[in-house]
């Protein structure tokens, strides 16, 4: 099983572990065989998209809990929840984001259905304390949940001009253009709101 | 020989490169460099405001940041000589940290921890 296809700023832990943590601008480290993959979380656009394609490759993941400081500008975490709670519109668009570019434009709509069946958010954001964190993964462990069917896999391609990704496995073909904010602008648009 | 020396100054608004931009940060579990290169894109939201949004072109991984370097040349990512230099800055930083285990964050100074 091809896990966790799309490159980040991650950790990886226990491969049977339930739970994938998002710390959002935080730094936090936990220990290997309580998480399957935990890592911050900057953008309410790219980000997301990495951590639903990454999440959805590994079926065993079942709670995603989201801490740490919010994303000043971005809203990350908001536009994550928002995700899972509303899906995208027509355009793309998180409905309900607070984030600033809050779009979807890489993945399908079977995945972005299949992450927010896949997994329980579990909404801690603001909170930086390890232990508090470890002990909610704690308790996630002990309500174990059966794995989500059979892994989807982005598959990353040798170069071909205008064509970087190419497919998930077998059943779910992946939009070639990924949309994303730059950084810096956003975080002018962030500025300019006053925030 | 008359030489003309000028102080060096900082720009005051940023230009956008219209090739595009890059994100840039270090696979920890593969100890290599990853530069995600995004082609700009322009989505229109409502009330007639626009946002600017990119699309994924090209992933090059590496370790050297003179290789990395060169790769995105040669592929003609950059249009700008001032996105060049903060290209260049940004991947001898990433080198910097990968090779003295620092966290590297883009556009963030690396922290060095001074010696006891």
């Amino acid at each position: 099983m091809t896990l966790y296809p799309w490159r980040g700023e991650f950790t990886v832990g226990s491969e049977t572990s339930q739970v994938a943590i998002d710390t959002l601008a935080s730094r936090l480290d936990f220990p290997k065989e309580k998480v399957a993959i935990w890592g911050q979380h900057k953008t309410e656009n790219l980000g997301i998209e990495k951590i639903m394609a990454n999440v959805i490759s590994n079926p065993n993941i079942r709670y995603l809990i989201i801490c740490g400081e919010e994303v000043r500008g971005h809203r990350s975490g908001d536009s994550l929840i928002a995700l899972h709670a509303n899906g995208i519109d027509g355009n793309g668009r998180i409905i309900g984001a607070k984030g600033a570019v809050p779009y979807i434009e890489n993945l399908p709509p079977e995945a972005i259905t299949r992450f927010r069946e896949q997994v329980e958010i579990i909404d801690m954001i603001g909170t930086t304390d390890l232990d508090k964190v470890l002990e909610k993964a704690g308790e996630l462990a002990s309500r174990p949940r059966e794995p989500f069917g059979e892994p989807i896999i982005i598959e990353f391609v040798e170069r071909e001009k205008g064509s970087q990704m190419k497919s998930f496995e077998g059943k779910i073909a992946l939009h070639k253009d990924l949309v994303v904010d730059p950084y810096l602008e956003v975080e002018e648009l962030a500025l300019e709101a006053g925030s | 020989m008359k030489v003309e020396t000028i102080p060096a100054e900082k720009d005051q608004k940023m230009v956008k490169d219209p090739a595009g931009f890059f994100v840039v940060f270090i696979d920890k579990e593969r100890d290599e460099i990853v530069v995600e290169f995004y082609e700009g894109v322009v989505k229109d939201e409502k009330k007639g405001k626009k946002v600017g949004t990119g699309k994924l072109g090209l992933v090059v991984c590496g370790t050297d940041a003179e290789a990395l370097c060169h790769t995105i040349a040669r592929e003609e990512l950059v249009s700008r000589f001032e996105h060049a230099a903060y290209l260049g800055r940004e991947l001898q930083k990433a080198e910097l940290a990968l090779e003295y285990g620092l966290d590297y964050e883009q556009d963030e100074d690396i922290v060095f921890k001074k010696k006891r």
